[in-house]
C-alpha cells in the first residue's frame, strides 16, 4: 500500500488528500479534477460559472444543470434544518461587509461581481430543473460548498472502494478508513490563539468522519469576519472565536459550525442533534488569548 | 469523560421496573484532574430525591459534557467569580482545578448564600484560598452579623460597591456570573453599571430543571458506567442527604491530549503548484525528491 498526499491551491484557500491505496496516483488526478470542476461551475469568482450565470439574472426563471439542482436542493434543506440560520441568499449582505473579494494567494486579490447594491432575500423557489431568483439578490454556495464538495469527494472514493484517505479543504476535512500499518487517523483541532494544536481527535473505528472548523479569526493575515447573520444581514455578533463540528457529513458539519457562531453558541447540543452531528468544540478569545473552550460530546 | 471546569453533564439512572428516568442536568464540582466524576445535587423534587436514595451499585447514565460557562486552563486574565446559592457549583469545578494544578490566574470569588451556617463547600472554599495566594474568598450572608465582619465574611448582598473594587483591582478582568434568575440579573446589571464590557461576562443560568431528551437517540453517545466496580464517591448531596458514594470512571475516548503539530503554512510560499509526499507501509516516510515535502497530518482549523 502507498499514502499518497498532494497539497496544491484550490476553492481560494489550500486543499490536501491524502490517500491510502496500492495505487493512489490516478485516483488523485481525478479528485483534482473534480475539485476543479466544482469550483468552476459554482465559484462566485469564476464570471462564467453557472453561479455566476444565474446571478446575473435576478428575479428570473433559470435552467440549471442536475448538479447545481442537487447543491441547491441540499442549501434549501439546511436553511429548513436551521431555521433559517443558513441562507445562500445573504451574498450581498456579506460583500457589504466587506468580503468581497478572495485570497487565493496573499499577493492576489480576486475580485468577485459586486452585489453589493442588492438584497438578502429569505429563500428562493426550485423546481427539478429551475430555480427562480428572488428579485434583486444573489445566491452565495460558500457556506455550503466545502462541506459538500467533501462529502462528493468521499462517496466518490468509497464507491470506487477507495476507503482509506482524509482530505482538507481550507481546514475543513474528512476521513475514513487508516493511515499506513493500520493505524487511525488522527486530526488535530488547532487552537484558537493559533498557539498550537487544542486537541486531536482520533478516528478510532475508521469510518466516515468530518471535521469542520469555522471562525471569527483571520483570513489572509487580516481580521476578517465573515459569517452574517441573516437576521440582521450584518456579521454575526459573538464572542465565539472558532467552532468544530465533527460528524459524519462534512456538509452538516460545516453548517453546524457557522450557525453556532451566528448564535454565540447557544443550544449547541440542539444543533448537534439537529444536524447529526457528534461533537462540538467552541473556543473563545479576548485579544486573541484564548479565554474558554467548551467541548460537546 | 474528558471535560473543561465549570461544565455540566445529564444524568439519567434506571428504576426497579427497568425503565430508564429522563435525564437532568448537574454542574460537574470535581476537577478535570480528577480521577472520580463528582456532582453536587441539591435535594428538592422527584428525581432528586430518588437519586438521593440510589444504593452503590446503580448504573448511573452520563451524558456530556455541555457548557460554555468554562474556565480555560490556558487563559491567565485575572477572574472574578460572582455566586449566588447552588451557582457555586460550577465554579468549585474551576477552583479545584486551579488549585490542584497550582496555576497563578488570580481568582476571586463572591459567594452570596442565604446563610453562612449553610453555604455548601463553605469550609472547602475557605481552605482553598488559605493554601493558594492567588484565591481569595469572600462570603456574603445576611445573617453575619455586622460586628463580625472581616475581609472574608460580609454581611448582606454582593452590591456595586463590591464589584467597582473588583473592577478597580483587576481592570481585565472576566467576569463569571451564576445563581438563581434574580441574582444573574441584578449582578449583571450592576456589571453593566460600573461599564464591564459584555464580551467580559459570561453567565450561566441554572434552570429547575434542565430537560435532555437525547438519550433515547443517542445510544453511541451514552457512557454507562457501573458503579460497583468502582471504589467511591461521584455524586455529593447537599442539604442534610446522606452522602451517597458512586464512582464514574472517566471515559477518556474522546481525548487523547494534545499532538505538537506543525501547522502548515508552506502552500503560500511554496512556488510549486502542488506539493507531494508518498511512503509505503514497507518503508518509513522518505523525502527522496526534491518536489516532495514531509508528511502534513491533518489538522482543521479556520481557513
Amino acid at each position: 500500500m502507498i499514502r499518497l498526499q498532494q497539497t496544491r491551491k484550490a476553492l481560494g484557500s489550500q486543499a490536501t488528500i491524502t490517500i491510502v491505496a496500492a495505487k493512489p496516483h490516478q485516483i488523485l488526478s481525478k479528485l483534482w479534477a473534480k475539485i476543479d470542476d466544482f469550483e468552476a461551475q459554482f465559484s462566485r469568482f469564476r464570471p462564467d460559472s453557472e453561479l455566476s450565470q444565474i446571478n446575473a439574472k435576478p428575479g428570473s426563471s433559470v435552467t440549471i444543470s442536475p448538479k447545481m439542482h442537487d447543491i441547491l436542493a441540499a442549501s434549501q434543506h439546511m436553511q429548513q434544518k436551521t431555521d433559517g440560520l443558513y441562507n445562500p441568499l445573504i451574498l450581498p449582505a456579506l460583500q457589504r461587509a466587506g468580503y468581497v473579494g478572495s485570497w487565493p494567494h496573499p499577493k492576489q486579490f480576486v475580485t468577485a461581481t459586486d452585489y453589493r447594491g442588492r438584497q438578502s432575500a429569505p429563500r428562493f423557489k426550485l423546481t427539478k430543473d429551475k430555480i427562480l431568483m428572488p428579485k434583486d439578490s444573489a445566491l452565495d454556495l460558500g457556506g455550503i460548498g466545502k462541506g459538500y464538495l467533501l462529502d462528493q469527494l468521499a462517496n466518490w472514493l468509497l464507491v470506487h472502494t477507495v476507503t482509506n484517505f482524509w482530505i482538507s479543504l481550507g481546514g475543513d476535512i474528512i476521513t475514513h478508513g487508516f493511515n499506513l500499518d493500520d493505524r487511525p487517523w488522527e486530526v488535530g483541532i488547532q487552537s484558537a490563539d493559533t498557539s498550537g494544536i487544542l486537541k486531536t481527535i482520533i478516528n478510532s473505528d475508521g469510518s466516515l468522519l468530518a471535521i469542520c472548523t469555522s471562525g471569527t479569526t483571520k483570513r489572509g493575515g487580516e481580521a476578517w469576519h465573515h459569517i452574517i447573520d441573516p437576521r440582521t444581514d450584518k456579521p454575526a455578533k459573538t464572542t465565539i472565536a472558532t467552532t468544530t463540528v465533527c460528524g459524519a457529513s462534512a456538509m452538516h458539519s460545516e453548517i453546524a459550525a457557522k450557525t453556532l457562531i451566528i448564535t454565540d453558541g447557544q443550544q449547541v447540543e440542539q444543533m448537534l442533534r439537529t444536524l447529526a452531528c457528534q461533537k462540538a468544540i467552541v473556543q473563545r478569545t479576548i485579544d486573541n488569548r484564548v479565554i474558554s473552550e467548551a467541548f460537546y460530546a | 469523560m474528558g471535560f473543561t471546569a465549570g461544565q455540566y453533564a445529564s444524568l439519567s439512572f434506571m428504576h426497579s421496573d427497568g425503565s430508564l428516568t429522563p435525564s437532568r442536568s448537574f454542574s460537574i464540582v470535581s476537577s478535570p484532574s480528577d480521577q472520580n466524576l463528582s456532582f453536587a445535587i441539591r435535594i428538592g423534587g422527584r428525581f432528586t430525591k430518588d437519586i438521593a436514595r440510589l444504593p452503590v451499585g446503580t448504573i448511573v447514565q452520563v451524558q456530556g459534557p455541555y457548557g460554555v460557562f468554562t474556565l480555560s486552563p490556558r487563559q491567565t486574565r485575572p477572574v472574578v467569580l460572582l455566586a449566588g446559592g447552588i451557582g457555586i457549583t460550577p465554579m468549585l469545578s474551576m477552583l479545584r482545578f486551579v488549585a490542584q494544578e497550582k496555576l497563578t490566574t488570580p481568582i476571586t470569588l463572591l459567594y452570596s448564600c442565604r446563610s453562612i451556617d449553610d453555604a455548601p463547600f463553605y469550609d472547602e472554599l475557605r481552605q482553598i484560598a488559605s493554601q493558594n495566594p492567588a484565591i481569595s474568598v469572600h462570603f456574603f450572608a445576611s445573617d453575619i452579623p455586622k460586628d463580625q465582619q472581616d475581609r472574608q465574611h460580609i454581611s448582606g448582598r454582593i452590591n456595586d460597591g463590591h464589584i467597582a473594587q473588583c473592577i478597580n483591582r483587576f481592570s481585565d478582568a472576566l467576569f463569571y456570573v451564576c445563581g438563581p434568575k434574580g441574582f444573574n440579573k441584578t449582578i449583571t446589571d450592576a456589571l453593566a453599571r460600573n461599564n464591564v464590557p459584555s464580551n467580559m461576562v459570561l453567565i450561566e443560568s441554572f434552570a429547575s430543571a434542565k430537560y435532555n431528551a437525547f438519550w433515547g437517540d443517542w445510544s453511541a453517545q451514552k457512557f454507562a458506567f457501573v458503579a460497583s466496580a468502582m471504589a467511591m464517591a461521584a455524586v455529593t448531596f447537599l442539604f442534610g442527604a446522606a452522602d451517597i458514594h458512586h464512582i464514574l470512571d472517566k471515559d477518556t475516548s474522546t481525548v487523547k491530549g494534545s499532538q505538537a503539530v506543525k501547522q502548515s503554512d508552506d502552500a503560500d510560499e511554496n512556488e510549486s503548484p502542488v506539493t507531494t509526499n508518498a511512503s509505503s507501509s514497507t518503508t518509513s516516510s522518505t523525502n527522496n525528491s526534491s518536489a516532495q515535502s514531509q508528511y502534513q497530518q491533518p489538522v482543521s482549523s479556520v481557513s
